[in-house]
């Protein structure tokens, strides 16, 4: 009668045991490993605007630096539109209905702005030139909410960094330029465990 | 042996023996070599199962400490209490990273609610603020955690569901869609905060939601509960590359996190509490991003919402977020 009732101890300790060896070796666990991501760049994270701001009205050609009026004191205006000399090639003026350099170049001083009454703008202040014409983005811009904004919301903490309209438009061609997008988010987990999802959403590349 | 003694020992149908020696019980009952065998490996077998079930617990001896397990909840520590917590995740980072933190308990100004703007016809999905944020946040890399989800949208409709994450085109912004992106909403009434059973998760006055990550269970339900998908959980321990540590540490902000509690965006709240703007806001090339203090009349976040045209997400939701966004044209 004992030896019947007490037969299912051996039965649970061979249960005990494979229960042993199977959290032992992991059998049921996660056994994924994690995927190491590539880190992003620097670049994709970057405090700096999209231009350079040039401070200085200079030009840099053939290992030479030259001022705008070495040139211009000795050469006549132009009254053609879009009429540029080899001296700047690299300029292509993509303005919109702006189509003439002494719109915005003073026509007596070439290192400095003009305003609508030929009055010079010193070349570090050219947003003063923009602000002519572009008047409701000049007023965001004053009140901060268009364009970059750097540093400190709470001016008793310190100041808002606003950067000019030429950190980020080339005044040549004003439109923002398109970018590389920086990379989205890893889909490696997904493209391995849910192979046929992916594929799917990734047929258009 | 009487008839009510049998019905006592629950063996009316067995044999007088085999009730005596019930009667005498397990231990003391006189025991053959058999039956010694038997329990023995029964036991022996029993016990190694439950040693290598609760094996995983060895790895709690590195990630977790007495003092770390008895802490209080944040709102219930004193500033002595707080200043040895602070010294000791100091360490802990000291020790794992290499760096010396500058970990402190940063609280809310006086007459401060911020609200972030976003404009819209300015975002070029150019995911900047995403990377900026895994950077300043000290978000794991692998397994990826991040805050900030760009959907790309195609022109014509709000529906969310008919966006995507995952783009990759050459060049953004592309002619067909425009960009949203999304991160914590910062709600005036968060219903991640009413899920929460073990009130880990809550609202401060200046209107930021905080996580205290040491008193998160990882139960998930405010992930849950969150209807623009906000909330992030830590599935393993996170991997931050010691060069990329960010040591400018708040205590309910972006200390390194553990393994299995949930994490969101927190407006930067160590950088914004001491006047600074938040690292997604610097990092957006097109300044589609506006952020301040909403009580400011004076303040850009005032001046976008008196003239601009705002709406939020999921309006119906009721979840009165602090996240406006708008488009400009």
């Amino acid at each position: 009668m004992r030896t019947d009732s007490t037969n299912y101890m051996w039965w649970m300790s061979g249960v005990f045991v494979v229960l042993t060896l199977s959290f032992m070796f992991n059998v049921w666990g996660d056994k994924r490993d994690i995927i190491q991501h590539p880190l992003t760049e620097e670049k994709h994270f970057t405090k700096q605007p999209v231009r350079e701001v040039k401070l200085e009205p200079t030009l840099y050609q053939d290992g030479y630096m030259y001022r705008c009026n070495d040139c211009h004191k000795n050469i006549e205006p132009s009254t053609v539109q879009k009429s540029f000399f080899s001296a700047h090639p690299d300029i292509v003026l993509e303005h919109g209905a702006n189509n003439y350099c002494l719109t915005c170049h003073n026509v007596t001083n070439r290192e400095t702005f003009t305003d609508l009454n030929h009055n010079e703008i010193p070349f570090t202040k050219s947003h003063q030139t923009c602000l002519q014409c572009h008047g409701p983005i000049y007023r965001d811009w004053e009140k901060g909410v268009h364009g970059r904004m750097n540093d400190f919301w709470d001016s008793s903490k310190g100041e808002i960094r606003k950067l000019s309209c030429v950190a980020c438009h080339d005044p040549h061609q004003p439109k923002f330029k398109p970018m590389k997008p920086a990379p989205g988010p890893n889909i490696q987990n997904l493209r391995k465990y849910l192979q046929d999802l992916t594929t799917e959403e990734h047929s258009h590349e | 042996m009487s008839e009510d003694n049998r019905k006592k020992c629950g063996c009316g149908a067995g044999s007088d023996e085999g009730c005596k020696s019930n009667q005498d019980g397990f231990f003391n009952a006189p025991i053959s070599r058999r039956d010694f065998l038997k329990r023995s490996a029964v036991i022996g077998s029993g016990a190694a199962a439950l040693i290598a079930a609760m094996s995983p617990l060895r790895l709690l001896k590195e990630s977790i400490t007495a003092e770390e397990f008895v802490q209080k909840h944040y709102k219930e520590m004193t500033k002595e209490e707080m200043d040895r917590v602070i010294e000791r995740i100091s360490n802990k980072v000291k020790d794992k990273y290499g760096v010396n933190p500058n970990l402190r308990d940063v609280k809310p100004m006086d007459g401060v609610e911020y609200v972030y703007a976003l404009n819209l016809s300015r975002c070029n999905g150019s995911r900047r603020c995403v990377h900026a944020c895994v950077n300043e946040n000290n978000q794991s890399r692998s397994p990826e955690i991040q805050y900030i989800s760009v959907f790309k949208m195609p022109k014509g409709t709000m529906d969310m569901e008919q966006g995507t994450r995952h783009y990759d085109p050459k060049e953004v912004p592309e002619d067909d869609s425009y960009y949203l992106p999304v991160q914590c909403l910062q709600c005036e009434n968060p219903p991640c905060v009413k899920a929460c059973p073990v009130e880990a998760t809550w609202q401060e006055k200046d209107g930021i939601t905080v996580i205290d990550y040491n008193w998160c269970i990882g139960c998930r339900y405010c992930e849950a509960a969150c209807p623009y998908w906000a909330r992030r959980f830590n599935f393993a321990e996170p991997d931050i590359p010691k060069d990329r540590i960010n040591p400018d540490m708040g205590y309910l902000s972006n200390r390194p996190r553990q393994k299995g509690v949930v994490e969101k965006c927190h407006f930067c709240l160590h950088r914004t509490r001491e006047g600074k703007l938040p690292a997604c806001l610097e990092a957006c090339p097109t300044g589609a991003r506006i952020f301040g203090n909403i009580l400011d009349p004076k303040s850009e976040v005032s001046y976008v919402l008196k003239n601009k045209r705002v709406f939020v997400l999921k309006e119906e939701a009721g979840t009165l977020p602090r996240f406006f966004y708008f488009f400009d044209k």
